[in-house]
């Protein structure tokens, strides 16, 4: 399940306020040969692993990790971190629905300051901040807008 | 300064080309869209040697580290530009110099920003160009986040 918490108190919880900047200092090759963190990139940098830990972009060419997008590296993180916590305002609503599909076998707890734009579908996310369950987007802004 | 200033920066590889119009900008928008490696561009541009180049019609500036203050101590009549996590442009410290600035704020960042004084108007998602699509170099530009004219949402 997806546990959200709404908030800019994100230094103060302990939470990690930049992923961009912690992918960079905690980034590992291995991580790049799980397929699902394979397709992410894809999806949402249209870039393609490579041997290794290479990525190529279709606009930058062959990148490191370091250069691939702050939200899919805080994606990635997400996946392969689960001891921590994330601000997911670093991620564009395109990082959504990977986020909802990272939550669905297991528990993610990750940090809000923006009303991420989860789509029309149906979903369940626990509301750490009243302890409270939406299940679609009209309600999660209902909720956003108490703690936001 | 006022009136609009037309942003234009580019590489070999990808360019971007736009034009703002008020003291605040936000630009937000997926990810992956480039907005981080503009601000890298236009900061990368005053080494010349680099070989990208910036067209721009005013001076740009970038935010570079926390201490923005220091950073921007002697700028005057620039657009400045500050990508997510830089700095704390959520305080109202910032609000307030904002307010007695005499540059353009480009800001990048999907947060709310209760405390600065902006148009909805000047929201913008980064998108690529689709008019520069038979071109080698990929070209950047921002449309307009919240309207429902499709023409009013082209920039150029």
């Amino acid at each position: 399940m997806l546990h959200v918490y709404f908030g800019r108190d994100t230094k103060e919880r302990g939470y990690v306020f930049n992923p961009d900047k912690y992918f960079d200092y905690h980034f590992e090759r291995t991580w790049f040969e799980n397929p699902l963190n394979r397709e992410m990139v894809a999806s949402v940098d249209n870039s393609i692993v490579k041997e290794g830990a290479v990525i190529d972009s279709p606009v930058l060419g062959l990148i490191s990790p370091r250069e691939l997008s702050g939200g899919v590296k805080a994606l990635i993180l997400m996946n392969e971190r689960r001891d921590k916590v994330f601000n997911a305002t670093a991620c564009g609503d395109n990082c959504a629905k990977w986020i909802l599909e990272l939550s669905k076998e297991e528990d993610l707890t990750v940090n809000l300051r923006h009303i991420m734009d989860f789509g029309h579908g149906d979903f369940t996310i626990h509301i750490l901040n009243g302890d409270t369950y939406v299940y679609n987007m009209l309600d999660f802004i209902e909720a956003a807008d108490n703690y936001l | 300064m006022k009136g609009s200033v037309h942003i234009k920066v580019y590489s070999d590889k990808v360019g971007y080309d736009f034009v703002i119009t008020r003291k605040i900008t936000i630009i937000t928008g997926n990810s992956g869209t480039g907005k981080s490696v503009m601000v890298q561009m236009l900061r990368d541009s005053k080494d010349e040697t680099l070989d990208i180049k910036n067209e721009s019609s005013a001076v740009c500036v970038t935010v570079n580290s926390d201490d923005w203050e220091r950073e921007l101590t002697g700028i005057h009549d620039s657009v400045v530009f500050i990508d997510e996590f830089t700095t704390d442009f959520t305080s109202e410290k910032f609000a307030k110099y904002v307010s007695g600035s005499s540059n353009y704020f480009v800001l990048i960042t999907r947060e709310p920003l209760k405390q600065l004084a902006y148009s909805v108007k000047e929201v913008y998602n980064m998108i690529i160009d689709q008019k520069y699509s038979k071109l080698d170099r990929v070209y950047n530009t921002i449309e307009k986040r919240y309207t429902t004219n499709v023409e009013a949402m082209r920039m150029l």
